[in-house]
Order: structure tokens, then C-alpha cells, then sequence
């Protein structure tokens, strides 16, 4: 079979199982309700400065949120499935397939990632009604374009940190201390919640090396300021560049864990 | 179609397969008998490329592989038994095939678990699982079809029916490498013999000497 129908084969098979469990997809759109409700009103309390006052947190933070959101689903999507898998019973099955077994484990990543950018896709409409309807912010065709740029770059950069995640978890079973750093990161050094400059000097400097950094202050800039184009291009060039350290990384370490799992015998250990 | 030359593997240096050789051309029928730990299943996992020797070599040729496992829950048990068959069967075949629908149903029919088809995997007892498994092994009609205690947990009278499959209307070039403690049941399938207990493992016997 070719690429794309054994991509199409693996969508559908996690399509299916998915929406096998239908109150739970409820309840997800329950819980993302009850999420911004709680942040409309804490955005009430927040006056930072002249720009981001408690009129427009609520946007900004949403921008951080949608961001966050996207690109953690993206490199936690391949561990929790590979960890299902071996807990089922279905990763050996996979794994002896007659393809080369980092090209099964990439097929593993394109229903998280299709979730992904659908999640992603509902925080753009939202943000979208707020930008227009509470804060009166339209955008360009540019803004646009900048965000279709931005999305599979961030994609790329969180494929890559997923597959150092998917390497521990091959490696250590439970044990994969990336979920970890990668949440702290995104939380603490992102800016999701609030400017990186509030960070200590040293933090600050830290935070360029964290994709989601750039990704958000793009994103921001478009909402709130008069669009940067030396902010934007610097930022996708960072971008860029720490895709292919990712991507190059996250390789190299699901090979060495495919070949200690090789050696051990542990590909059906959980 | 597969040749191993003097593959040894041992876990915590514990030696669990010790210079074996082996030999499976088409039309063999195999079992590989030995008692718990002997190394059965952890030479099924060598051929299949899911470990790796410590010293030896694989001469394998370019053929499709069908795989029966142990573990009766290998499935995603949200799905019917059907859609997991159809995954399995695309992504074990190099090609896609058209036919491997009706091809499922015409297996399910001679081996008489149409009706588990339609069934999620969790609706399935453990022995009815462990036909679905298989029935995997055998969908993509691979050249050689591994079993690794293929009959754990299925009744005596669903054993005889698939015993009588692999006997009449499996295809005689189709490989069989059948893994078991059960010396008759072995015997039952296959006409060749390796006692992995035996100090000399690397002696192919004939079932009936």
C-alpha cells in the first residue's frame, strides 16, 4: 500500500474509536465551556498596561490558550497513543507490519494532529467573534496568511518534541520526562498567560528556544499591534530552525529507542 | 523462503535460545516444542523482526509474513471484529486488495465465526478472540504463518474444525511454523519437529519417526 492510503487507513481506524466514545466528546465541549467562562471573568480582574487592560486579556490569553492547546495535543497525541497501544496489546501487532517501524509510528500521529487542528480551528472562530464582536479588532488577508504559515511550522516543531516524548515512552514505558518540561515550558516560559518580559532576564532569553514562544507572540502581534514584519519573519526563521533541530532529534530518538526496544524485547511492555 | 544460521539469544545472561539453525522452506509444516521459557515465542519474535539476536544470522526472502499471537487482546476493542480485520489485513499487505472482504467472510464461513464478525472485541470471550487472531494470520494468504499457541483458550470441538483447515484447505505451499508444548496437537499439523528442550536443538525430526 502507498503513504496516503495507509494514512487514510490509520485515520479511519482512530476516527472510528474515538467517536465509539460519544459521551466523552460531549463532556469535552462541557469542560471547554466551563474553561472560558472561568477566564472571561478572571480577564475582568487583569489590568497589565495601557494595551492589555481587562477588556482585551480575555483575547490575549485566549491567543495563548488556542496556541498552547494545539501544540501540546500535538506532542502528547503520539505518547497517549503509543501507550494505549502497548496497553492494548496492538503495538507488536503494529510494529511487525512489513514498513519500516518509525514510518507505523509517524501513522500513529495523524489522527491527534487531525484533532488538532479541528480544536485549533474552534479557538480561530472564537477568537475570531471576540476579536469582532467585544473588542472591535478585524483582520487582513495578510493576518491570514501569516497564521497558515505559522500553523504548519508550530505542526512540524511539536511532530518533533512528540517524537522524543514517543522515544522515552518506547525506552521507559511510563517515564518520559518531555510531557514534563514541555508543560512547564509552555506555561511558565511561553507567554501564554502573560508577556514573556515579566520574566527574569535569564528565563527570557531561555524562552526563545521554545517554539510556542514565537508562534504565540506572532499571533498576538496580529490581534493586538500594528503588524512587525521584523517580528514575523524573525519568528518563522526561529521557527524554521528549531523544526529541523526537533524534527532531527525526535528521529534520531525514536531510532535508538526502536533498537533498544529491538535488543530488549520490550516492544509490548507498559 | 527463511533461513536462520546460529541465532542465540539470551535475556540477563541467561541463555534462552543457544546457536539454533533453521531451515523453513515452502510447503513445511514446523513445530517448535518445548516446555514454558524454552524460547518458543522468543523465536517467533526473532523471525518476525521484533527482537533482535545477540549472534546469527536471518536470510529471509521477501515474503509476507501472517502472525497468530498469544495475546487474545492484540485488538482495538472498540471496533467490531470485522473493522479490526480490514486494518490489519491493509496494513500487512504490501498491495491493496480489493477482494479481502469477501476473502474474511470466506475464511469466517470454513472456520464457522461469521457470526463473531459483526461483534465489538469487547462483546468477545477470550476464546473467541483468540479465532479472530486467527483468522488475522491467515487473511493476506501469507507465504509463511507463524502460531504461537494458537489454540490457548479454544474449545475442543472449534480446535478439531481449525486443525482440519490448516490440514485440507490451507495452500499446501503456504509455510506453517507452529509453536505449542502440546506434542499431539503439534502432530496433528505438522509433519516436522524441533524440541527446543532437546540439547540438540538444531534437529529437524520428522513427526512420526
Amino acid at each position: 500500500m502507498n503513504s496516503l492510503e495507509l494514512i487514510k487507513v490509520f485515520f479511519q481506524k482512530d476516527k472510528k474509536i474515538y467517536f465509539s466514545y460519544r459521551f466523552n466528546i460531549f463532556l469535552l465541549f462541557v469542560s471547554f465551556g466551563i474553561y472560558l467562562s472561568i477566564l472571561y471573568f478572571f480577564s475582568k480582574l487583569v489590568n497589565f498596561n495601557d494595551f492589555i487592560n481587562q477588556d482585551t486579556y480575555f483575547l490575549y490569553a485566549l491567543i495563548g490558550i488556542a496556541i498552547a492547546d494545539f501544540c501540546l495535543s500535538i506532542s502528547s497525541g503520539i505518547r497517549n497513543e503509543i501507550m494505549t497501544s502497548r496497553s492494548n496489546g496492538t503495538f507488536e501487532e503494529l510494529i511487525i507490519a512489513p514498513y519500516n517501524p518509525l514510518f507505523i509510528i509517524l501513522l500513529m500521529f495523524v489522527f491527534p494532529v487531525f484533532m488538532a487542528l479541528i480544536r485549533l480551528l474552534f479557538y480561530l472562530i472564537l477568537i475570531l467573534i471576540v476579536s469582532y464582536y467585544l473588542i472591535d479588532i478585524s483582520y487582513t488577508i495578510k493576518d491570514f496568511t501569516i497564521i497558515l504559515v505559522l500553523i504548519p511550522l508550530s505542526c512540524l516543531c511539536y511532530i518533533g518534541v512528540g517524537m522524543i516524548s514517543a522515544a522515552f515512552v518506547i525506552s521507559f514505558d511510563r517515564g518520559d520526562p518531555i510531557i514534563y518540561f514541555n508543560s512547564a515550558a509552555t506555561f511558565i516560559l511561553s507567554g501564554v498567560f502573560y508577556p514573556t518580559s515579566v520574566l527574569w532576564p535569564f528565563l527570557e532569553y531561555i524562552s526563545r528556544f521554545i517554539p510556542i514562544k514565537h508562534v504565540i507572540e506572532i499571533s498576538r502581534s496580529l490581534a493586538f499591534d500594528a503588524v512587525d514584519y521584523n517580528i514575523v519573519s524573525n519568528g518563522i526563521i526561529s521557527l524554521s530552525l528549531l523544526s529541523l533541530i526537533f524534527i532531527f532529534i525526535g528521529l534520531l530518538a525514536c531510532n535508538f529507542s526502536i533498537n533498544r526496544a529491538k535488543n530488549l524485547g520490550t516492544f509490548g511492555n507498559y | 523462503m527463511l533461513a536462520l544460521s546460529n541465532i542465540t539469544k539470551s535475556f540477563n545472561k541467561i541463555k534462552v535460545i543457544d546457536d539454533l539453525s533453521l531451515q523453513i522452506k515452502k510447503c513445511d509444516r514446523i513445530a517448535i516444542l518445548g516446555s514454558n521459557g524454552s524460547g518458543k515465542s522468543t523465536l517467533l519474535k526473532i523471525i518476525l523482526g521484533l527482537l533482535k539476536p545477540d549472534s546469527g544470522l536471518i536470510n529471509k526472502e521477501d515474503i509476507l509474513i501472517g502472525y497468530a499471537s498469544q495475546n487474545s487482546r492484540s485488538f482495538y476493542m472498540r471496533l467490531t471484529a470485522q473493522d479490526n480485520l480490514l486494518f490489519f489485513s491493509s496494513i500487512y499487505a504490501k498491495r491493496k486488495s480489493k477482494i479481502i472482504e469477501s476473502r474474511i467472510n470466506g475464511y469466517a464461513d470454513h472456520l464457522n465465526i461469521s457470526n463473531l464478525l459483526s461483534k465489538k472485541m469487547f462483546d468477545l470471550s477470550k476464546g473467541e478472540m483468540q479465532k479472530i487472531i486467527f483468522l488475522r494470520s491467515l487473511i493476506n494468504d501469507p507465504e509463511l504463518i507463524l502460531f504461537d499457541e494458537a489454540f490457548v483458550n479454544i474449545d475442543q470441538k472449534s480446535k478439531e474444525l481449525f486443525s482440519d483447515f490448516l490440514n485440507n484447505k490451507l495452500n499446501p505451499t503456504q509455510a506453517v511454523l507452529w509453536v505449542t508444548h502440546d506434542k499431539k496437537e503439534a502432530f496433528n499439523i505438522c509433519n516436522k519437529y524441533i524440541d527446543l528442550n532437546d540439547d540438540k536443538s538444531e534437529i529437524l525430526r520428522k513427526c512420526h519417526e
